[in-house]
């Protein structure tokens, strides 16, 4: 019997499809301005493994991860590269299915991207104005988090408690300090989208809501993502999802541990910055696969040089015993 | 791995399972055949769970490159008794390289590991 860590209840759980032999699942996927970095590395790697197990004892394992193409770090590098936001996001795109390939990450049933769900994400913020959740404003549409009476439980957060500003725009716009976007009134120079709410584009949160709902249906087994992403982005999706549907949403929720670099957590100021692409010119990428591997996908992991050429030695000693095998049966 | 997808504790029993294999090529003339198949087996399973091996269990059918590794391992084996140790550790480095470890044994000759890590 398969037990299941769900961020949700906090316990592992005994793990029960929606729809029998099928599993259906969501996870986060990237903003594509950068190349991919060795917390993506981790997070997909470790949902490939999950999708793979799942598979071994008898599931259909429906994956579904999304692009987030559009996003104000991708018009900002975009900008600063002198390219066209699309162009870049593209780029970025092949990039990350390159690194996954090599990683030997299957690949996905389908990679939706924000750009070509405009007006599925246009639908979902109609519904929710409609049921008396989100409102507009001067600078675009905002989902009014205190109809939502379940906020904070994926990530036991307290409305009250809550400190404004965490990645959350201020604006005076707002009824609420805490009611995040759900489209963003057009900037001049940026790309924009036609809506009933005015020129704009989506707000982050939106899109893996109104893109899993098109791809796995109102209600499905498992959302995975990294954990630095569980507040406010997936207690966004769960308020968006729910008001819409009026029902529960996602059963199971999987957030895989932190990154670091050298006992540092990583981050491009820190300079410790690493990509899948800087491992990949020293180790194999199967070396990286099995460091990954040789952690719980919930536990923090520390990339350094040592461990690396541990797990080296590691994969190597499999390696032998399996050509040993091989060996001796070819004497035979 | 059904408690919760525990890679760390079915890495464990790999390496038990890894230990044990040794031990018993170590110990026995002749081994089971059937042991070793069921063996490889447990190994590409492993491999599928983990997404690992799978050039290796992909290449397995390449004998050709397998005939031209047994040919240089020939050629080395003529250079040493011919007390050319420069020449035959130059094989050895080159051939470590292309993803095939040599291993001078004793009782079976010298052998040739695939290992392209």
């Amino acid at each position: 019997m398969l037990k299941v860590y769900n961020t949700l209840t906090r316990c592992e759980e005994e793990f029960k499809t929606l729809n029998e032999k099928e599993v259906k699942m969501y996870v986060c996927g990237p903003t594509v301005y950068d190349n991919t970095h060795l917390g993506h590395g981790r997070t997909y790697v470790s949902f490939d493994i999950i999708r793979r197990y799942l598979e071994h004892i008898g599931y259909t394992v429906n994956l579904v991860i999304n692009f987030t193409d559009i996003d104000d770090k991708i018009i900002k590098r975009a900008y600063e590269k002198e390219k066209d936001p699309k162009e870049l996001s593209e780029q970025f795109i092949e990039v990350f299915l390159n690194d996954m390939a090599t990683l030997k990450v299957k690949p996905a049933d389908i990679y939706p991207k924000v750009t070509e769900h405009i007006s599925e994400i246009i639908a979902f913020i109609e519904k929710l104005i409609e049921r008396g959740f989100a409102y507009k404003t001067e600078d675009g549409v905002y989902f009014e988090v205190k109809k939502f009476k379940e906020y904070g439980k994926l990530s036991n957060i307290n409305l009250e408690d809550l400190v404004s500003g965490a990645r959350v725009e201020t604006s005076e716009k707002k009824k609420n300090q805490k009611d995040f976007a759900l489209w963003k009134t057009a900037k001049p120079g940026e790309p924009k989208w036609e809506s009933p709410f005015g020129e704009g584009r989506p707000g982050w949160h939106i899109e893996c809501s109104a893109m899993s709902s098109k791809y796995l249906g109102e209600q499905f087994d498992i959302h995975g993502g990294g954990r630095d992403l569980s507040f406010p982005h997936h207690e966004n999706e769960i308020a968006q999802s729910s008001a819409y549907s009026g029902k529960d949403w996602v059963n199971y929720w999987i957030h895989t541990g932190f990154v670091m670099v050298n006992g540092e957590k990583m981050s491009k100021s820190l300079g410790n910055f690493v990509t899948i692409g800087d491992i990949s010119k020293e180790y194999s990428p199967e070396i990286l696969r099995f460091f990954f591997i040789q952690r719980h996908y919930r536990s923090p992991i520390d990339y350094t040089a040592e461990s690396m050429n541990h797990v080296k030695k590691n994969l190597e000693k499999i390696y032998n015993v399996i050509e040993n095998i091989r060996i001796s049966l070819e004497k035979s | 791995m059904d408690s919760d997808f525990n890679t760390v504790e079915a890495l464990k029993s790999v390496f038990e399972v890894s230990n044990g294999v040794n031990k018993y090529l170590s110990l026995t003339k002749t081994p089971s055949e059937g042991l070793l198949l069921k063996a490889l087996d447990f190994y590409k399973i492993i491999g599928e769970i983990f997404g690992l091996f799978e050039n290796y269990f992909k290449e397995s059918s390449e004998s050709d490159e397998e005939e031209f590794v047994k040919f240089l391992i020939e050629l080395r084996s003529d250079v040493r008794l011919q007390k050319n140790y420069e020449m035959s550790d130059k094989i050895r480095d080159g051939l470590k390289n292309l993803g095939y470890q040599i291993e001078d044994n004793p009782k079976e000759g010298t052998v040739f590991k695939k290992i392209n890590i």
